[in-house]
């Protein structure tokens, strides 16, 4: 990664991405290239631009803070591969070693 | 002699109904057996609901004969990209990471499609969650064109398309970000359409990038389409981004060209080096002309800025809405030994192909601290300049016209560099990243293989699009 001087490893963490040795080299090589690509934008005029964040122009959408029923709750937690009664059941997350990567 | 149902346009199917010449069962019955003779080969369907379809035909039937009045959509049966959600069909997206998950619910286009009395037959390939243009990138198998078994059927939204051109349906739903409903309705030689951004709901869509995504039809006509989305479009209160309101007037339909002005973006036509899709895109604007619309020359400028343009607003908004498949709610469950951070990481690392992790990574690349400025919010400052050249454009003509494509179908496996196969969507990003509506209609009598021609209409001319599509090909 020396033409752009990216740390790939480091933003294969922030992608929560553990990758394998034989997928690691050709998405290095890849990541360059197209970061090399993508930055022909740079190109473009835009000293004088706002920017597009939404394309229709509608304005924020409230609606009224009510609860309504949801049909569809159970279906879906039991769609998990593991579940305690109503909930999702996950690995613990306050002792676990490894280290916050980022 | 006996017609092949499966060689009609559904208005046509839906016309044999009411003239009482077949039943919804016949017409289901002529598409599987093509599927069960064919499909072997073009590999459009992930899945086949062949007990689901024949139910839902057999209670239509009865209700016909009960002397209900035919739905709308009576005779259409609709193949399903499958990134969209059908109750209990499985939704995959074309990824391991999601084997297995099978939504419980509608998407609100399947729901409005079903109330319309169109049936589900299936759900088709795709590249993986929509990040491809060739459906090579399918984490279970490349789907064929049926023109050419050697050749893609483009993509993302292959599958779709190859199976409404090879008779396996009477229309199919894709979803188009950046040119994934036209680009293989263009190489297949079928109608595909990318509505205006909003208009048509994406609840139960499996998100790519959601400040583009749209659901399309794909069909064997213009009329087709138009039927369809007669019936999918519309306000949902589930999809905060649907428009409220319809922006334009109804109008009467027009299908004559006389009077209408054509702008031909001159910075297009420059890409064009392939002697087919020039000839048919040449010949397409002459029909234009002969039949009474003025052609005229024009500019975007911007539009060399747009394929980058659109690879780092794509890839940032992916690697957002893809950090959901955790190993935990949907799809494939993640190992329970590791802790939740491996858990994570590890399946994410096993279970996606390599071009959604390719996406993710730049994503979050362009996104970081010390490259945001540079590379995304620099990506949405030229995408207003993208949106200008089109309201510029479209002060002075109705409608623009360009080939949909630089080339025709390739051959499977001769594209194998990441950034050549995001440059097959050099005439389709574009309009994506201004929210406009566009059409991909195939050119008639283009050659061997087939030539997609794309009209673009400013945002809320759908129907001005419809109308210039029909009016262009009617015999």
């Amino acid at each position: 990664m020396k033409k752009n001087n990216i740390d790939v490893d480091r933003f294969a963490a922030l992608s929560n991405l553990e990758l394998s040795e034989e997928s690691f080299g050709p998405l290095k090589k890849d990541f360059a290239a197209i970061v090399d690509f993508v930055g022909e934008l740079q190109r473009a005029d835009i000293s004088e631009t706002e920017a597009t964040n939404q394309v229709t122009d509608l304005e924020n959408v409230f609606r009224a803070d009510d609860v309504v029923p949801f049909p569809h709750h159970r279906a879906i937690i039991e769609l998990s591969g593991r579940r305690h009664e109503n909930l999702f059941r996950v690995p613990g997350v306050f002792d676990e070693e490894t280290p916050h990567e980022d | 002699m006996k017609t092949d149902l499966t060689k009609l346009d559904g208005l046509a199917l839906r016309a044999k109904l009411t003239a009482k010449e077949c039943t919804c069962g016949d017409i289901v019955e002529a598409y599987l057996k093509a599927i069960a003779e064919r499909d072997g080969d073009i590999g459009s369907f992930l899945f086949v609901d062949g007990h689901g379809v024949h139910a839902a035909a057999e209670s239509l039937d009865a209700r016909i004969k009960a002397g209900e009045s035919l739905p709308p959509l009576a005779g259409f049966v609709v193949a399903v990209k499958d990134n969209i959600a059908v109750k209990n069909m499985p939704a995959t997206a074309g990824s391991k990471i999601l084997e297995g998950y099978a939504p419980p619910y509608d998407a609100t286009v399947i729901s409005r499609l079903r109330t319309a009395g169109a049936l589900i037959i299936g759900k088709t390939n795709l590249d993986e969650f929509g990040m491809g243009a060739s459906t090579e990138q399918s984490a279970f198998h490349p789907t064929k064109n049926p023109h050419d078994l050697t050749r893609v059927p483009g993509g993302s939204s292959g599958g779709s398309a190859a199976a409404v051109a090879a008779g396996f349906c009477t229309a199919a739903f894709g979803t188009d970000t950046g040119g994934s409903v036209r680009q293989p309705a263009a190489f297949c030689g079928v109608v595909g359409m990318r509505p205006t951004y909003g208009r048509v709901s994406r609840y139960g869509l499996i998100a790519l990038a959601s400040s583009m995504d749209t659901i399309g039809p794909i069909t064997r006509s213009v009329a087709d389409a138009r039927a369809i989305l007669s019936v999918v479009s519309g306000y949902d209160g589930a999809d905060a981004t649907t428009l409220p309101v319809a922006r334009k007037k109804q109008r009467r339909k027009r299908t004559a060209l006389k009077g209408l002005r054509i702008g031909l973006p001159r910075e297009y036509l420059e890409g064009v080096t392939d002697r087919q899709v020039r000839t048919a895109y040449d010949a397409f604007c002459e029909r234009l002309r002969v039949r009474g619309a003025a052609l005229v020359d024009c500019s975007l400028p911007t539009t060399p800025h747009a394929i980058p343009t659109y690879y780092v607003l794509m890839p940032a908004e992916a690697s957002s809405n893809l950090a959901r498949y955790d190993g935990v709610r949907f799809g494939h469950v993640g190992r329970n030994d590791l802790g939740h951070r491996r858990m994570y990481a590890q399946l994410r690392g096993e279970r996606f192909g390599m071009e959604p992790k390719r996406r993710i990574m730049v994503g979050a690349f362009t996104l970081s601290a010390g490259y945001a400025d540079r590379y995304y919010h620099a990506a949405q400052r030229v995408r207003t300049l993208i949106r200008e050249d089109f309201e510029k454009a479209f002060r002075n003509v109705d409608v623009l016209v360009t080939p949909s494509t630089p080339t025709v179908a390739f051959p499977l496996g001769s594209v194998s560099d990441p950034i050549a196969m995001y440059r097959q969507d050099v005439f389709m990003s574009a309009a994506s990243l201004a929210g406009t509506p566009a059409i991909s209609v195939p050119a008639p009598a283009a050659g061997p293989l087939p030539v997609g021609i794309q009209l673009i209409a400013s945002q809320g001319g759908d129907e001005i699009l419809l109308d210039v599509a029909e009016g262009s090909l009617a015999v």
